[in-house]
């Protein structure tokens, strides 16, 4: 009986001690399923940027400018630029992309410079959550990337369709022949042209894949066949400088419109592809001599900096620097605060003037920005005022 | 401090169940979690695998189809290839946009651009053919035919490495479903283990106690008296086991001294017996010489004794006849107690008659009615010894009947738990109520009865008869009205000879 007694009390004392450690486990592991959310609120803010030269160029300015000005409530705002952010590799952006998430001191991110890139890493910023503020990729699947991507461009969905209602309505379109980048952005945007077109009558007499290169010719060789009398290309520099020479060689002429992916300043660079390229009408998302007090003093700014002109892409990401610190600075500075800001641009909050226009964002994120065209005119590049003679949708 | 049984059980009870619910809802919350997790898994790795198969199939038909365009087999436009071509990126597209893994994602843009190489490769072969410049288009299908293997390769590593991984997911799922089915067998253990020590518990600290006590109890109900159990307790049970000690210790105390007392009454009443032997041997022999020379004297006398010598004689040998007999009688009574009865079958209407035809003349003589049921049992017990009782009882009857009108004796019996129960009833004066207990007694007759032939023995005998049977015997009397002896014996019956509907037998 005496050692029932003593039995007794080691059970007891062994359910108390179950009873307390159970209670001790579940204390540790609700402390551990609330991460630590703390984060400093003084110190630099830093913005990470995935951009090609012009773009990180635009984007520094803005940081000085900024950062001369007071910074953002007295913080300093920093870049941390990504390197080889101007790859169109989408192995690449993914890479670019998780370091920047990896990195909690990043609170947004601007990039990256084209449609692929932009949008193989938008999954992962939407799955884990970053604001990807995309200055110029046009991607019409971008659209649908997720709440945390937003674009200061305008979507080939509507610059296609802005696009082929130009070539059909103002330019007269008849017979159109379609070449196209075989990439993100060039099928996306060549497939919204493509519908929009048949849909106001066109008759589309090829739509081929191109690039730059000896073994394309036989596609340029045929497209001449179908006798279009209008040739809408959705191509990148390069390719766009080798067809205007193929046409040139081939006394060919019909009409050339081009999407948003021309480098003004290598097109201006070379007189004879001026030449070759007269009349081809593009899409331009900022022109620096425009009478905006605002474009020039940036345009100045700019020059007086790189002793160059500054080009979309500059723009662009000049302003995607500016946006994001009104964002961090009418928000809250953290990676949800600056989301929640730019989701409410143009509807809650003001829209943003911005060099490169104004921005207001759709519930999908994307800008909803006019049409601008540029057209090659005697060796020049000059603006169109396309609003006066597009019907927007 | 007490603490009492109830607030102890109450405490094992609650740190029992905070156990039982914390194992449980644990337990729960992670079977829901992966229940969700394996219904997100299957349907990721369905949709995975079906797009995947999907591009792989329209991609393989978008270049087969080009290839047979080429070689003439099919008429294939080349806006079909468009349409097929823009089908696949948008699947591919679609493709993106699923939850993938970094080598996953990267294979996939490899694919791509593999895919768009191979388009621009094959769109050059058409247009060759479409200008009619076929040995060019043959060299270039030609060239884009390596492209197109290596394309389809990749699409099915893309493929392989999904079913691996996600077969690697369910691989993961089960391990934690066995993990869980085993978690869920610990909370039975546990459940059951806990279960077993609380009984235990309980048996140990209630239970085994109470057994011990109700042990004890059935020990001392044994005889075995004096034992105590563990008060070591602070609870209800160690008060209850202290008071169990406490009575048992006054109970071996009193047992104790009764003993002692039995023993002494025990002594005393050998030593009376052995006294009465004694004295009833010691005291007939001298008689029986007192009476044997009362005889000789007559004889060798004879006709030599006047009249009044030889009438004297006759008293002085029938006086010392009756010692004698009184003597014999005692006795008798003191064998009673101290020899075991033989055990025979009795038949009692046997008995009450013989009884009867022995008392003929005082029946007779006084007119007596003897009322007797026709039936009576039979029983196992010494035949003399139940003869004797009713020769007493009937013998005293007829005594005590004295000059009633109507003289009856009515005899008769009934069946009790034990055995019988048995009277004989007179109508005669009855007994006063301050003799009821003492006539039962050797040498003490009812008062009132002084001329009544008697020695006074015939009740005690009786009654020490009755009790070597187990029995006891009373009278009942109204005086003036009668008296009824009743007596019972705890006997079975020899042969069977209560009918059904003879529960009682008094005779009318």
């Amino acid at each position: 009986m005496p050692s029932q007694s003593t039995q007794h009390k080691h059970r007891h004392g062994g359910l108390r001690r179950l009873f307390f450690s159970l209670l001790f486990l579940s204390l540790v592991a609700a402390l551990g399923s609330c991460s630590l959310t703390k984060r400093s609120n003084s110190g630099p803010i830093t913005f990470g940027i995935a951009a090609g030269r012009n773009g990180v160029q635009g984007a520094k300015l803005a940081v000085e400018q900024i950062n001369a000005s007071g910074g953002i409530k007295g913080r300093e705002l920093k870049l941390d630029v990504a390197e080889n952010g101007d790859a169109d590799s989408a192995e690449l952006s993914i890479a670019i992309a998780t370091q920047y998430l990896d990195s909690p001191q990043i609170l947004a991110v601007i990039g990256h410079p084209n449609s692929p890139a932009t949008l193989a890493s938008s999954q992962l910023y939407n799955e884990r959550h970053l604001v990807q503020l995309v200055p110029n990729a046009t991607s019409p699947l971008l659209t649908e990337a997720g709440p945390w991507t937003f674009r200061l461009c305008m979507s080939d969905t509507l610059q296609g369709r802005q696009l082929a209602d130009y070539a059909v309505k103002q330019m007269g379109a008849h017979t159109i022949a379609i070449l196209f980048v075989n990439d993100d952005y060039g099928k996306g945007l060549k497939d919204v042209f493509y519908d929009r077109a048949k849909e106001l009558g066109a008759s589309i007499t090829m739509v081929s894949p191109f690039d730059s290169g000896p073994e394309f010719t036989p596609i340029l060789d045929y497209m001449k066949q179908t006798r279009p009398d209008f040739l809408f290309l959705a191509l990148r520099t390069g390719s766009l400088m080798t067809v205007g020479r193929w046409l040139s060689q081939h006394n060919f002429h019909p009409k050339l419109l081009a999407g948003d992916s021309v480098n003004q300043w290598q097109l201006q660079r070379d007189d004879r592809v001026m030449r070759e390229l007269n009349g081809l009408r593009h899409t331009i998302f900022f022109w620096p001599t425009s009478m905006d007090a605002k474009v020039q003093e940036f345009v100045r700014a700019y020059q007086q900096k790189y002793q160059r002109p500054p080009d979309d892409e500059a723009a662009l990401n000049y302003d995607a620097v500016f946006l994001l610190k009104r964002a961090a600075e009418k928000g809250t500075a953290t990676r949800q605060g600056i989301r929640d800001y730019l989701d409410s641009v143009g509807a809650a909050n003001p829209a943003f003037e911005g060099v490169a226009g104004r921005v207001a964002f759709d519930r999908n994120g994307d800008s909803d920005k006019a049409l601008q065209l540029a057209v090659i005119k005697d060796g020049k590049m000059v603006p169109l005022d396309s609003s006066a003679e597009t019907s927007r949708q | 401090m007490r603490v009492s049984l109830k607030t102890k059980a109450i405490i094992v009870f609650t740190a029992f169940m905070v156990v039982l619910i914390t194992l449980s809802a644990d337990t729960l919350i992670k079977y829901e979690t992966l229940r969700k997790q394996l219904a997100d898994d299957s349907l990721k790795s369905d949709m995975v695998l079906e797009l995947s198969n999907e591009i792989r199939l329209l991609t393989s038909r978008e270049l087969i189809d080009t290839q047979r365009y080429l070689l003439r087999l099919e008429p294939t436009p080349p806006d079909e290839l468009r349409v097929l071509s823009r089908e696949v990126y948008y699947l591919q597209m679609r493709y993106l946009k699923l939850p993938l893994n970094q080598e996953e994602r990267f294979l996939l843009e490899r694919i791509r651009i593999l895919n768009f190489r191979t388009e621009e490769q094959l769109t050059i072969a058409v247009y060759l053919r479409a200008l009619g410049r076929e040995e060019e288009a043959r060299m270039q299908m030609l060239k884009t035919a390596p492209q197109v293997e290596v394309l389809l390769d990749k699409m099915n590593n893309l493929i392989s490495l999904e079913r691996l991984r996600y077969g690697h997911i369910t691989a993961q799922s089960q391990a934690t479903s066995v993990f869980l089915s085993r978690r869920i067998i610990a909370i039975v253990v546990v459940m059951a283990v806990l279960g077993l020590g609380l009984t235990a518990l309980i048996t140990n600290r209630v239970l085994r106690p109470i057994h011990q006590l109700s042990h004890a109890t059935e020990r001392i109900g044994k005889g075995e008296l004096g034992i105590s159990v563990s008060t070591r307790r602070s609870d209800e049970v160690g008060i209850l086991a202290a008071a169990f000690n406490r009575m048992s210790q006054s109970l071996k105390k009193s047992h104790t001294e009764l003993d002692q007392r039995n023993q002494q009454l025990k002594f005393a009443l050998d030593e009376k017996e052995d006294f009465l032997r004694a004295v009833s041997h010691d005291l007939g022999a001298p008689l029986r010489n007192i009476s044997g020379l009362a005889v000789s004297i007559e004889q060798k006398l004879g006709s030599a004794l006047t009249p009044d010598a030889r009438m004297r004689l006759d008293r002085i040998r029938v006086n010392a006849e009756r010692e004698l007999d009184l003597i014999s009688d005692l006795l008798d009574l003191s064998r009673i107690k101290r020899q075991e009865g033989r055990i025979e079958t009795v038949d009692i209407a046997a008995t009450i008659k013989s009884v009867r035809d022995n008392l003929t003349f005082q029946i007779e003589e006084k007119h007596i009615r003897v009322v007797s049921p026709s039936d009576w049992p039979t029983i196992v017990a010494d035949r003399n010894r139940i003869r004797r009782i009713f020769q007493n009882l009937i013998e005293n009857a007829t005594k005590y009947i004295g000059n009633t009108k109507n003289p009856t004796i009515t005899l008769g019996w009934d069946v009790t738990d034990n055995g019988f129960q048995f009277f004989v009833r007179d109508n005669g004066p009855g007994v006063k109520p301050e003799d009821k207990q003492a006539i039962f007694y050797v040498f003490r007759r009812g008062g009132g009865v002084a001329n009544t032939d008697g020695k006074g023995i015939g009740l005690a005998t009786v009654k020490s008869i009755v009790e070597t049977y187990g029995g006891q015997i009373w009278v009942e009397s109204t005086q003036g009205a009668g008296a009824t002896f009743y007596f019972t014996l705890n006997v079975s019956t020899g042969l069977e000879t209560v009918s059904a509907e003879g529960l009682s037998h008094a005779a009318k």
